[in-house]
């Protein structure tokens, strides 16, 4: 019997590709052609799809696609490692990018720093006046509570509320950040 | 790409990031309004990724079609492949035959499906007044509404 699951294409790509173009849009990202979200993300798909019977194997399409995920994230490390080393990009606190600096991480290169002063600044300025969602900002950053749960009893917020905040935020940051860096291809 | 010797499941997050995921949620829990929401505000849409995929899935079957080799691979490839066409198919416009629709309305077939309601008939006669049957209905649920009121 076919334990394969089967896809709402779609969907799976929307939220691939979604991802990605959330990672590209960062600044940090700039030594890396935006242009690739698109290769990485079917890069990561089809790899996951191909190797299938090595996924578990995976019962369900949530679950391959959190593998699918996973797989991006170490394709797009590799990518930003390899233009690294061949320009004369250099990472925050980092000489030279490259397996000589092992100890190089995805919020290195990716990610914005969310604890930096100025990046805080810009998470404000995404709560757009909003001021649970600014509460919600200063639990985070400010008094370090990362579970749902205590952000919620923290806010007197349910916790389907606080994840409605990350969604609002998530799409603000890529939104925004697409604006202050760079075009993306049509 | 994936490296070769590592079963996938076993390929860890190269770093979670607990301060992000808690901003933004974690990566894997985007959902697919946010994420359409995500595309619409850089002008894109999932279809190109999409035919990106059908074409590397193609490319890699036709190789392990001529080399002979990676069956497993192969088979996964054609079993999504094979998936993805069905999906497709079934979203096209030809795929929704409205005769069928018509005429299961028509034969009243959808009463067993609902049968507390009336089916409303949406037109009108050439004088451009309603059928006495849909005036009635009209009727009737104006006067449910007065009733409610």
């Amino acid at each position: 019997m076919d334990n394969r699951p089967s896809i709402d294409w779609k969907a799976f790509g929307d939220r691939l590709l979604g991802i990605a173009l959330g990672w590209f849009a960062q600044e940090r990202t700039d030594v890396i052609n935006a242009h690739d979200a698109f290769d990485l993300a079917a890069i990561a798909a089809v790899d996951v799809f191909e190797k299938y019977h090595e996924t578990g194997p995976a019962k369900t399409e949530e679950e391959l696609f959190k593998i699918a995920v996973v797989a991006m994230k170490h394709d797009l490390l590799d990518l930003i490692k390899s233009a690294a080393n061949r320009t004369n990009f250099t990472f925050d606190g980092a000489e030279k990018g490259g397996d000589e600096h092992p100890a190089l991480k995805v919020s290195d290169t990716v990610y914005a720093r969310f604890e930096d002063e100025s990046v805080k600044l810009r998470l404000y300025e995404l709560a757009e006046g909003d001021d649970k969602l600014k509460e919600f900002i200063y639990a985070v950053t400010e008094l370090d509570i990362k579970k749902r749960r205590e952000i919620a009893d923290l806010l007197n917020v349910t916790p389907q509320e606080v994840t409605n905040m990350q969604r609002k935020l998530r799409y603000r940051h890529s939104r925004r950040e697409k604006q202050a860096s760079k075009q993306l291809p049509v | 790409m994936i490296n070769e010797g590592r079963r996938l499941t076993n390929v860890p997050d190269p770093e979670p990031d607990e301060v992000r995921d808690a901003l933004l949620g974690n990566d894997t829990d985007i959902d697919v309004e946010t994420a359409e929401k995500i595309l619409q505000s850089h002008g894109l849409s999932s279809d190109p990724l999409l035919e990106k995929m059908r074409e590397m899935m193609q490319e890699r079957i036709r190789n392990y079609h001529q080399t002979g080799t990676n069956e497993a691979e192969k088979e996964n490839l054609q079993y999504f492949l094979r998936d993805m066409t069905n999906y497709n198919r079934a979203r096209s416009p030809e795929a929704v035959k409205p005769e069928g629709w018509i005429k299961s309305i028509i034969d009243n077939t959808t009463a067993g499906l609902f049968p507390n309601h009336t089916k409303a008939q949406a037109y009108r006669g050439k004088d451009g007044d309603l059928t006495e049957n849909d005036q009635n209905l009209i009727d009737s649920i104006e006067a449910e509404l007065d009733d409610e009121r």
